[in-house]
This record gives C-alpha cells, sequence and structure tokens, in this order.
C-alpha cells in the first residue's frame, strides 16, 4: 500500500540532510494548512513529508540593531500578537492578525504563504512593501537571501527548487518615523476569515521636522497575479504633506492602477470601489489628525 | 508510526500513517467522535481542538505534528462526570441547536477563556470567526460565552 515517509529534522543540519535527499515527491510541511488540503485535493498518496516544525531555533523573533528575522516556526498569532512588531511594523502585525480564523493563525507561518505564491496571500504584499528578504536553506547547509518578489513570480509559482527551503524572512529595522499600515477587503459574506478581494500595505516615512512623506511603499495585493508595487501611488505620496486632499489622491490614483492592472476583466471590476475605501482607512489610520 | 502525545489530560499512543491527520486520529483511533468534521478544509471550524493552549482544526493538523503534544477535545471538557460551566451556559442558553458546530464552538471558546477570562462581545466574536453555525444565528452562543466569561468561569449551576 502506498504511503508517505515522514521526516522531523530537529536541527538545521539534519534539515540540510534531508534537504539533500529531497525530489520532487517531497512536500515541505510547516502548519499544514495549505498542505493538507492540497495533498487530499489532488489524492496525492504517496511522498516524503519533511515536517519543518520540530527544527529547533526557528520558533524566535529576534530583534537586532540592523533587522528583524521571524523564524519559519513563528505562527500569524505570535507575529500578530508580538509586541516589538505591532509597535514598530504595525502593517505586519495587522496583516497576520487578519490571516485567516483563530485556528489557522495558531498553525500557519508566513513562509506557507511565500512558497504557495497564492495571489490572494496577505503576507506576501506586506513583506515586499517592508523590503523583506527571505532566508532559503539549501542541501549543502548554504543559506541564500533572496528578495520576496524574486521568490514569487507568479500565481502558484516561485524560484525555490526541490531541496530548498524558507527558514525564515528578515525585515530591514524600521526607523523612527516610519508608519505603516495593512488592511484588505475580502470576497464573500463573512466579515472575518476573508481571502482578499485586494490589499493595500503602506509603508511611510514621515519627515518630523517639515512633516511631509520623504519615502513612500505602497503595495496591491490581489490585484494582479503577484502583489506589486503601485509606483504612481509612491510617486504621488513623496513630498507631499498629509492632508485630505492627499487621502482623495490616493484613492483615485489607487483605483488607476488597479484598473490598468485588472483591464476590463468584469468580475474583478468590484475591487476599484474596493480600493478606494481601503486607501482612504489606511490614510485616516496613518493620519488622524488630517481629516 | 507510532505517536505518543496526550490527549485530555492522560498519555495515548496510536500507529498512524504518517499522513493521517489529528482528526482522524481522534476519531478512527481513539475513537473520540465528539470531534466533527465538516468542511475538511479549515473553514468551518467543527473540528476545533486545542493543542497546546491554542485552537487549532484538528482537519488540517497532520497527526504527527501532535507528537508530545497536549490536545484537549470536547470530552475533556468535563470533571469528574460534571460538564464544563462553558457546556451548561450553552445547555442554559439555548445556544445549541442541530449540535454540529456545538463541539467545535466550544473549544474555540474555551481556547479563548483560557487566555482571557473576561473577554468582551469583539473578542468573543473574533475568537469564534473560524466557526460557522447555520442555526443559531450566533447570538445565543455568544450570550454563552459571555454568560461564563461574566462570572469568570464558575457558571451557574
Amino acid at each position: 500500500m502506498p504511503s508517505f515517509a515522514y521526516q522531523a529534522p530537529a536541527t538545521l543540519d539534519a534539515l540540510a540532510g534531508c534537504l539533500r535527499g529531497a525530489d520532487a515527491g517531497t512536500f515541505l510541511l510547516g502548519g499544514g494548512t495549505d498542505l493538507i488540503i492540497r495533498l487530499r485535493d489532488r489524492g496525492i498518496t504517496r511522498g516524503t513529508l519533511l515536517d519543518l516544525t520540530r527544527v529547533e531555533g526557528l520558533d524566535r523573533v529576534d530583534v537586532a540593531d540592523d533587522a528583524i528575522t521571524i523564524g519559519a516556526n513563528v505562527t500569524y498569532a505570535q507575529v500578530a500578537d508580538h509586541p516589538f512588531l505591532q509597535d514598530r511594523l504595525p502593517c505586519l502585525a495587522q496583516m497576520a492578525s487578519q490571516v485567516g480564523s483563530a485556528q489557522i493563525r495558531n498553525m500557519a507561518r508566513l513562509p506557507g504563504n511565500i512558497a504557495n505564491a497564492s495571489p490572494g496571500g496577505d503576507a506576501v504584499p506586506a513583506l515586499i512593501a517592508l523590503d523583506a528578504v527571505v532566508l532559503v536553506l539549501d542541501g549543502s547547509g548554504m543559506t541564500t537571501v533572496r528578495r520576496v518578489d524574486e521568490v514569487v513570480t507568479g500565481i502558484g509559482r516561485t524560484t525555490l527548487r526541490p531541496g530548498e527551503a524558507i527558514i525564515g524572512v528578515r525585515i530591514p529595522r524600521p526607523g523612527p518615523h516610519q508608519r505603516s499600515a495593512f488592511g484588505k477587503i475580502g470576497m464573500g459574506a463573512r466579515t472575518r476569515v476573508v481571502i482578499a478581494n485586494v490589499s493595500l500595505t503602506l509603508v511611510l516615512e514621515v519627515d518630523p521636522a517639515q512633516g511631509r512623506i520623504r519615502d513612500a511603499r505602497v503595495v496591491l495585493g490581489s490585484a494582479a497575479p503577484v502583489a506589486f508595487h503601485a509606483r504612481t501611488a509612491e510617486a504621488l505620496l513623496e513630498g507631499r504633506r498629509p492632508d485630505p486632499a492627499l487621502a482623495g489622491d490616493l484613492a483615485g490614483t489607487l483605483r488607476a492602477e488597479v484598473k490598468a492592472s485588472i483591464r476590463e476583466i468584469a468580475i474583478f471590476q468590484h475591487k476599484l470601489n474596493d480600493i478606494q475605501g481601503l486607501a482612504l482607512d489606511l490614510f485616516a489610520q496613518l493620519f488622524p489628525g488630517a481629516q | 508510526m507510532l505517536l505518543q502525545f496526550t490527549v485530555n489530560g492522560k498519555a495515548r499512543e496510536a500507529d498512524i500513517e504518517p499522513d493521517a491527520r489529528l482528526i482522524d486520529v481522534l476519531r478512527d483511533h481513539l475513537d473520540l467522535t465528539g470531534t466533527k468534521e465538516g468542511c475538511g478544509e479549515g473553514e468551518c471550524g467543527a473540528c476545533t481542538v486545542i493543542m497546546d493552549g491554542v485552537a487549532v482544526n484538528a482537519c488540517l493538523v497532520p497527526g504527527m505534528q501532535a507528537r508530545g503534544r497536549e490536545v484537549l477535545t470536547v470530552e475533556g471538557l468535563e470533571r469528574d462526570g460534571e460538564l464544563d460551566p462553558l457546556q451548561k451556559a450553552f445547555i442554559r442558553e439555548g445556544a445549541i441547536q442541530c449540535g454540529y458546530c456545538s463541539p467545535g464552538m466550544l473549544m474555540s471558546s474555551k481556547a479563548l477563556l483560557m487566555r482571557n477570562l473576561h473577554p468582551s462581545e469583539a473578542e468573543i466574536r473574533l475568537a469564534i470567526a473560524g466557526n460557522l453555525c447555520r442555526c443559531t444565528g450566533y447570538t445565543k452562543i455568544v450570550k454563552a460565552v459571555q454568560a461564563v466569561a461574566q462570572d469568570g468561569g464558575v457558571g451557574r449551576a
């Protein structure tokens, strides 16, 4: 009777050893919230389950002077509840708090969102906006560093090869004047536990002396096969003061970005109103005095 | 493969296939059929159990990931033949109709109360956002959890 082999390495060295033997039938297992469904949907009954969740040292958020490293076994619930992330990288904590249900957030982890490359994934756009890099371990025991947008290249497509595993993500430490926010509007009747119809991540640097935005990163999720920087919106924000007129301009600019991305596809037209509302919501959240 | 873990306070073991899910282990190997399978894809929450103190979907957890962990199922809520205050509140408030979602609702609510004795209504609704009920409209379920939250988990008789 066909069956799976199961490997649960306890160290990075042991994981590298398992990766050396990996082939097309090796499935990397994190929290399992995507993989278990996929194996059953596709009727896959043999192969190797390589369980990453027992690898020591990957369950921490390390806050260093230059960067924050989030290990592959840190769950969305832990990201959402982490005081430093809530305080200094609010878009990431907000994103994590809106992934799936409590049950999903208690098991699922950031690398799955990257490796599965779903266009509706919430982590990928937030990580792109934060200039995050992915730490990839291979069978030789080497860890390479790749940008998130180098890894995620299409719907369900990545540049990860068999024998490579994401062991964490690293985010440059935010400056003291960085503000950020994440929001999404979902599909279906539920207000929670939704897959994003469209998501927006804003990461802005505000000059405290002049009160002007001096660096803006604006990333749209679920508006194209891969999350992308809304360059016209970034150009709009840079150098501007956050006043109500700017909020309206941002909403209009993002609407145009989404419209160009979805073209005339009828079933996507509701994303246009959604992104305008999201833009106004997030702007109000970042600049409560500017309304 | 041999799975050894703790279920409802007791050391248990089962010989399972590597791709068996926690719900399969609980229901088919340990005869704990209180945990229900609804959608099988993490949408409905009927299979919710508590693992190491947090709510998880037993239909999405590989059984082997429970190795060495503590799992609490709806069968583990009663103490010495007496229902948990939460179970009593569900009955008293009429928070059960067909009952299929009830084990999951109870375990999501229990996980919430284990870390927050006095949750707000918003916190309760958030905690059960991953649990679908097609009968009650949720109001009575929220009321039942609130009733327990108000008397600190002691529960009225």
